[in-house]
């Protein structure tokens, strides 16, 4: 395969766009809705520093466990008492009980996604490109009510995408290749957070490798030229 | 681990640490009764903030448990300690509960996975030891923030609904809540500096 991004012709650098705070405590709390949960652990994966950070979230919350009171009747902070003895013999009595095998963890061979991708659209090999606008394929990752489904696109090396404007924010996770705009350049690993009121946004693709990315789109681009603006509306890209 | 040179410089596992160690290892059942005891009520007492159904909260309490048993051979104390690992597990059983769709985890073990650099410092120990802190560092937040924050953790809504619900604008909510996060961050790196 020709146009398979190669994780390793960057040795894998941790990234230098992180995510926002607020959503990695969102994953750690367990709030996160499904897109941003799959964005943050894709993230996570290839980003140490916040994968730290994500940690000591979830370390919070198992400090709000330990610290809980219980009292004498094995009640939490003045709630209803649980696991009398009959409670904790039915548990024990449950432990030795045949169970079926965990699923064995699937890794993408090519090492391109993510396990948590992996899990959702298979091995970056066998996906099924869609032609999505000019330069760009996609291919569906997860539905979203009311919103843009998550996909991935695979962007032409060297292509510059057509000026648009943003009227939700993107979050894009680059999974290979890359680009560069007023901000600056992101690659493996990195996120583009794209706020919703970014007008004029220009994106120029790296050469070499096709960009993939994951991206979580709240509402429609509008591109400038008014014919991609039509083909933008009837593809819901 | 900088400074401490040997595992047992980790400090001493906490007593939760070592029952799980010894559930793991020996399938002990003795070590597991203990480990209900202290775990179950805790883990109700998490799950019953975002549910109203009794009946529910319980298999659910019953269910994290036997995952405890099953899973106690793949906990590491070195990455989390056995109530952030306990966290964690009670966590997931929520999500599972209230989202359709597979849940999105890290996997440690992933090919993929950037690993940090070897001079990255290890701050499992400063992490953990925010335990014996959080308590204070939530009593020193303001009623409004520590109220948003816990809401946060326990009852599975967002800080914007936690927001919501006390009437706060979303902005206000936003700066509370990265207020609240800086104060406890800063809380962990002042132990962090500490603890090297």
């Amino acid at each position: 395969m020709t146009d398979l991004p190669d994780p390793t012709s960057s040795p894998s650098q941790p990234p230098e766009h992180h995510l926002p705070d607020e959503l990695l405590l969102a994953y750690a709390t367990g709030t996160a809705s499904a897109p941003i949960a799959l964005l943050v652990a894709s993230h996570l994966t290839l980003c140490p520093a916040c994968r730290e950070k994500a940690a000591t979230y979830e370390a919070v919350g198992g400090a709000l466990l330990a610290e809980a009171a219980i009292d004498t009747r094995g009640a939490v902070d003045g709630g209803e008492p649980t696991l009398d003895d009959g409670a904790l013999d039915a548990l024990l009595a449950r432990l030795d009980a045949p169970r079926e095998p965990e699923p064995e963890p699937v890794y993408d061979p090519d090492g391109v996604l993510p396990a948590p991708l992996v899990r959702r659209v298979g091995a970056f090999r066998d996906l099924r490109w869609r032609w999505l606008a000019p330069d760009t394929h996609g291919v569906k990752v997860m539905d979203r009510p009311g919103h843009l489904p998550v996909r991935l696109v695979r962007i032409r090396p060297g292509a510059v995408l057509p000026p648009h404007d943003h009227t939700g924010v993107e979050r894009a996770l680059i999974l290979g290749g890359g680009w560069s705009d007023e901000v600056g350049h992101f690659e493996r690993g990195d996120v583009a957070y794209v706020e919703a009121d970014r007008t004029d946004h220009r994106q120029v693709i790296l050469d070499a490798v096709p960009c993939v990315a994951l991206v979580v789109n709240d509402a429609p681009l509008r591109c400038h030229n008014p014919l991609m603006r039509l083909v933008t509306r009837v593809l819901g890209v | 681990m900088r400074g401490t040179g040997s595992p047992a410089g980790r400090g001493a596992p906490t007593e939760i640490d070592a029952l799980l160690l010894r559930i793991g290892a020996d399938r002990d059942r003795e070590a597991f009764r203990q480990l209900a005891r202290e775990a179950a009520p805790r883990v109700r007492g998490y799950l019953r903030r975002s549910s109203r159904d009794d009946a529910q909260v319980d298999d659910l309490v019953q269910d994290v448990m036997l995952t405890l048993w099953r899973r106690a051979e793949t906990f590491d104390p070195s990455r989390a300690s056995g109530w952030t690992w306990i966290y964690t597990i009670a966590r997931n059983r929520r999500i599972d509960l209230v989202r359709k769709a597979a849940r999105a985890d890290v996997d440690l073990d992933d090919p993929a996975l950037v690993r940090a650099g070897p001079d990255a410092p290890d701050r499992a120990v400063g992490r953990e030891r925010l335990r014996s802190h959080v308590r204070d560092a939530l009593e020193a937040l303001p009623e409004a923030q520590r109220e948003v924050v816990v809401a946060t953790y326990f009852e599975g809504i967002t800080f914007r609904e936690a927001a919501e619900r006390q009437g706060l604008p979303v902005g206000t909510a936003k700066s509370r809540m990265r207020l609240a996060l800086k104060a406890l961050r800063e809380v962990l790196a002042h132990l962090g500096e500490g603890g090297r």
